[in-house]
């Protein structure tokens, strides 16, 4: 599963961060990456759906607000989507904190 | 949702967006859980909401954002459900199979058949076009089928408007209903959400370019809220412009505005001067409005809308009982149908007769629905014209599929062999039927390209006649309609050719054409059956058209009662009330303008009268014979009226009949009226008329001097009508005055005289716009446009039936011929005659050509009665057209028959054993 695919890697952050509920998530991610990632509806809704067949997340039902009586559907992280989302990290430290002892970027600090 | 409410053109374009979007989604496949589709319309709605009161641009670039990421992940989706294990087995056996055998090898095969067909380039070619010419026909005929009666009236819920008119039970003939009426019908059956009388209001603009006299409609103040429209710019009729005296304010149709006024958007708010007085422009109609043509076809489009301004007036001040010149339309209350409407409304004409014996002794009222009002008239013609298409259609198939056997049988010898090496007969029918549609696919771009080229040179033609012409043009379903009998024509045409070819008997080709053995007879049989089947349609179809044109002929005959109407010129004039307010003075305004316009070069004689004939208008006014018992109230003979300047009659080229012609010397004198023939007749019978005297609109007693001619009026076809003529004059109908028709003989070209006849109306009064300037043969013209319009289209359809038959007869004989080559021959070696051989061939050819002549005499007599509704003097079995039909056919099938007997007969035979 690894490396996650960025869209994946977004949504587990924005979910993990209890960002629950679609528009919330899609407005998370948008702001994260200053507009360069917008999710539209179908590759949204798409993707969460592969990610909870992959067993990363999880959905259920609540009420919303008192005066809205439509079922709303909500996200979390499963157990282990938030090991997923902890090894893509690790990953992705591993690679940066290679990437900052090279000499090129090295040079570029201290200047 | 409501299918009605996603169109409606109130709706905010937020939810607009949302039904598209919704629909959209819908493409998901089937199986997905509902929640998935709501979950994206919910995000889809908060995106929209996000973007509130930003630009409509904005909104509609979420919509195009998210319909392309839901194209874009479509594929995915539908992978998914095929991955998934959540079909059926019957699901999975039959995609397996669909994998298999059909679309298993299919782009190599396409890619054959497209090799295959470049092969045979001429043969392409003639299939193409027989195609193109088949479906460009059919789709051109259904795209006005499509415009006029398919296309939905740009209202909001089109189908509860109802037009009320006046009708007698029964009777198709429609008549204005009174005012007063019109509401006591809307109030007391509580049956309308909103409702609006219309009236014609004719009207000359001023000051704003050159003077030009309009056509216009004044209506109640609810008249576009009936109809649910939003105006482009401003706004529409309030309640308070309904009202006497606030009700100088106009609405401008968005065509008026764009030539008018240069779609100058400040127009709103600005004064135009409308019969000298000045009103305010409050708005202007959408490009989407769409007149309801409550005025009738003839006025055109209308291009300015003022209110009726009676709201709240006392009953004493508004139009009497008696009179009758509106038109109602109303929204339906939902809930409620038709026909409890209208059982509502007749027990209110029942009160109204009850309450009024006097004003409306004959009160009544017909609901239509406007669709049917607008259209109804043309929907039996345009049925007629698509099943005469349709069998167009039906020849041209059947001739590529001739094409195509013919064809085939040179191809025999490929099938024969691929069966033989095993290929399963599925496979060569497909095979065979890939080709057919690729060329009807072909046949069909082409035909469509042929079919815009027709509409455009339609459209003009038919506007004048056929109601909501003007948008005629394709569009989806046009597109979809064209691609439908495409597929349709592709496997009608390619079936019966793949299935013989590929049958039982297929592998026997190999013998058969290594042996180059005759062909089977039953291939030729089948053959014969289409070339029947041919011959009985084309018969058919000019039978039709011979009906059609010979009635057009009967109609161009008709004795208009006038003569010689090229050398007429007409135009017409309105005096307003402002500039013009006595009758005296308009009368000696047509006495001066005639005076001059008589005395132009060119100009031998001209008159002034109130309703010129074939031109559209029509009247009616009570005429009582003095003489004669007092028929009771309402059942007064009606006759028209005319009332003259000038010198109508020799003008217009009208025969006097008896008695002598109104002249300048009446003037003075007691009222004098000449009268029709027809009126004599049914007042007086045998009788003389002259010197009786009859009364006019219960009021103005005259006395005949003068018989004339009848006129056709309204139709070429009707019945002639009474009719009166008195003089202006003599001040007998002073409401006649106002709006005329100038005619003018003319020697020479009469419209080498507009402008000079312009300049001279201008020298009396400049602010006078002259209308309509036409010749009377115009009129007289435009009179059979429609059935014209019919006849050509048919004559067209039956050349093109005509030409196909002669192409499938010529190619079946010819095959035939050539297969049968070999016997020819062996025959000839064996000392047969030359002629003898000829005659032969030709009397077999002509036996399906025979069959199919008599079979379709039969399928003309059945079915000619279904035009007889458009045939004028003409039955429906008319036999000799009848007779023309069978002989033309039989000279074309022999024509097609003869060449390839005579190469028959003089084949050598000794060549012919030799090659082989």
């Amino acid at each position: 599963m690894l490396p996650m695919k960025r869209i994946w890697l977004h949504l587990l952050v924005a979910i993990a961060e209890g960002n629950r509920h679609g528009y919330a998530i899609r407005k998370t991610v948008e702001e994260r990456t200053d507009g360069k990632i917008r999710l539209w509806p179908t590759t949204l809704y798409g993707t969460l759906r592969v990610m909870m067949e992959e067993g990363l997340l999880q959905e259920y039902e609540e009420k919303g607000q008192p005066d809205d009586h439509r079922q709303r559907r909500f996200y979390r992280l499963t157990a282990q989507g938030c090991r997923a989302l902890e090894e893509e990290t690790r990953r992705l430290e591993d690679l940066v904190l290679a990437a900052r002892k090279t000499p090129a970027l090295r040079g570029s600090e201290i200047e | 949702m409501n299918r009605h409410l996603n169109v409606h053109m109130g709706r905010s374009p937020q939810e607009r967006l949302l039904g598209i979007y919704e629909r959209a989604l819908r493409l998901l496949p089937a199986s997905c859980p509902s929640s998935y589709r709501d979950q994206q319309l919910e995000l889809f709605r908060h995106l929209l909401e996000e973007t509130a009161g930003a630009s409509r641009w904005a909104l509609w670039s979420i919509l195009a954002r998210a319909t392309l990421d839901l194209f874009w992940n479509l594929p995915k989706e539908y992978r998914r459900v095929l991955q998934s294990g959540t079909v059926s087995p019957q699901v999975r056996g039959f995609r397996h199979w669909l994998k298999e055998n059909i679309m298993h090898d299919l782009r190599s095969e396409v890619r054959h058949a497209v090799r295959a067909l470049i092969r045979a380039p001429l043969f392409s070619l003639a299939v193409v076009a027989t195609f193109a010419l088949g479906i460009g026909a059919n789709s051109a005929v259904f795209s006005i089928v499509n415009g006029v009666l398919l296309r939905e009236l740009p209202y909001l819920q089109p189908e509860r408007i109802v037009r009320l008119l006046d009708a007698d039970a029964g009777s198709a003939v429609t008549r204005p209903i009174p005012y007063l009426n019109f509401w006591e019908w809307v109030d007391r059956s509580d049956a309308f959400e909103s409702a609006a009388a219309f009236d014609e209001w004719t009207v000359s603009m001023t000051g704003q370019g050159e003077p030009e006299k309009l056509e216009g409609g004044l209506v109640n103040a609810a008249f576009f809220e009936v109809l649910g429209v939003r105006p482009a710019l401003g706004r529409l009729f309030s309640p308070q412009d309904d009202t006497d005296g606030r009700d100088r304010v106009v609405i401008l149709s968005n065509g008026f505005w764009r030539r008018k006024f240069g779609s100058d958007e400040s127009v709103v708010g600005r004064s135009v001067n409308l019969n000298g007085v000045p009103h305010e422009v409050v708005g202007v109609l959408g490009t989407d409005f769409e007149d309801p043509l409550l005025a009738g076809m003839d006025s055109g489009t209308i291009p300015i809308w003022r209110p009726l301004g009676l709201l709240g007036l006392p009953a004493e001040r508004l139009p009497n009982r008696g009179s009758s010149s509106y038109t109602g339309i109303a929204r339906l209350k939902t809930g409620l149908s038709l026909e409890q409407t209208q059982v509502r409304l007749d027990a209110i004409s029942e009160q109204l007769r009850r309450e009024f014996p006097e004003d409306s002794p004959n009160a009544a009222v017909v609901l239509t629905p406007l669709r049917e009002a607008m259209v109804g008239d043309v929907r039996y013609s345009l049925g007629i014209l698509m099943a005469a298409v349709v069998l167009v259609l039906a020849i041209a198939v059947v001739n590529v599929a001739n094409l195509f056997l013919t064809r085939g049988s040179r191809r025999r010898f490929e099938f024969a062999l691929k069966t033989a090496l095993g290929a399963s007969r599925l496979r060569l029918v497909r095979q065979s039927l890939i080709e057919s549609l690729l060329l009807a696919i072909t046949g069909g771009g082409v035909g469509l390209l042929v079919a815009l080229g027709a509409i455009g040179s339609i459209r003009p033609a038919v506007s004048a006649f056929l109601p909501r012409a003007a948008l005629l043009g394709l569009d989806w379903r046009v597109l979809a309609f064209t691609a439908g009998i495409g597929v349709l024509a592709g496997l009608g045409a390619g079936i019966l050719p793949a299935l013989r070819l590929t049958g039982r008997k297929a592998a026997q080709g190999l013998v058969e054409t290594s042996r180059g053995g005759s062909q089977g007879k039953a291939s030729i049989r089948g053959r014969s059956a289409l070339v029947m089947c041919q011959v009985c349609c084309a018969l058919v179809l000019f039978a039709g058209a011979g009906l059609l044109i010979k009635s057009l002929w009967q109609l161009t005959k008709v004795e208009t009662g006038f003569r010689d109407s090229d050398g007429v010129l007409t135009f017409r004039l309105a005096l307003p009330s402002t500039d013009y307010p006595e009758a005296s003075q308009m009368v000696s305004f047509y006495e001066r303008l005639l005076d001059r316009l008589e005395a132009l070069p060119g100009v031998e004689s001209g008159a002034a009268v109130n309703l010129l004939p074939l031109s559209g208008g029509f009247d009616g006014n009570g005429i009582a014979a003095e003489d004669l018992p007092k028929p009771r109230r309402g059942q007064e003979l009606s006759a028209q009226v005319r009332s003259l300047s000038g010198d109508y009659f020799r003008t217009m080229g009208i025969r006097l009949v008896q008695g002598r012609l109104l002249t300048d010397e009446d003037a003075g004198g007691p009222a004098v009226t000449v009268v029709n023939r027809a009126l004599a007749l049914r007042l007086w019978g045998s009788e003389d008329a002259l010197g009786k005297s009859l009364t006019i609109a219960g009021e103005k007693s005259c006395r005949v001097v003068g018989v004339v001619d009848n006129v056709k009026h309204l139709a070429l076809d009707e019945p002639d009508v009474p009719r009166v003529y008195v003089s202006d004059r003599q001040n007998v109908l002073p409401w006649q005055l106002r709006r005329k028709t100038l005619v003018l003989r003319t020697a020479g070209n009469p419209l080498s005289l507009v402008q000079s006849v312009r300049t001279t109306v201008r020298t009396l009064d400049s602010g006078l716009p002259l209308s309509d300037v036409r010749t009377m043969r115009q009129y007289v013209t435009e009179a059979s446009a429609s059935p014209r319009f019919r006849a050509y289209l048919f004559g067209a359809f039956a050349a093109l039936a005509i030409a196909l038959t002669l192409v499938g007869i010529y190619g079946v004989i010819s095959y035939a011929v050539s297969q049968g080559m070999r016997n020819i021959a062996i025959r000839m070696a064996l000392g047969a005659q030359r002629r003898r051989v000829t005659r032969e061939v030709l009397s077999q050819g002509m036996i399906p050509i025979g069959t199919g002549i008599a079979l379709g005499l039969l399928g003309a007599l059945a079915l000619s009665r279904w035009i007889s509704a458009f045939l004028f003097q003409v039955e429906p079995e008319d036999p000799w057209i009848l007779a023309v039909s069978a002989i033309l056919l039989s000279v074309v099938g022999a024509a097609a028959v003869y060449s390839p007997a005579r190469r028959a007969g003089r084949a050598d035979p000794i060549a012919l054993l030799r090659s082989e």
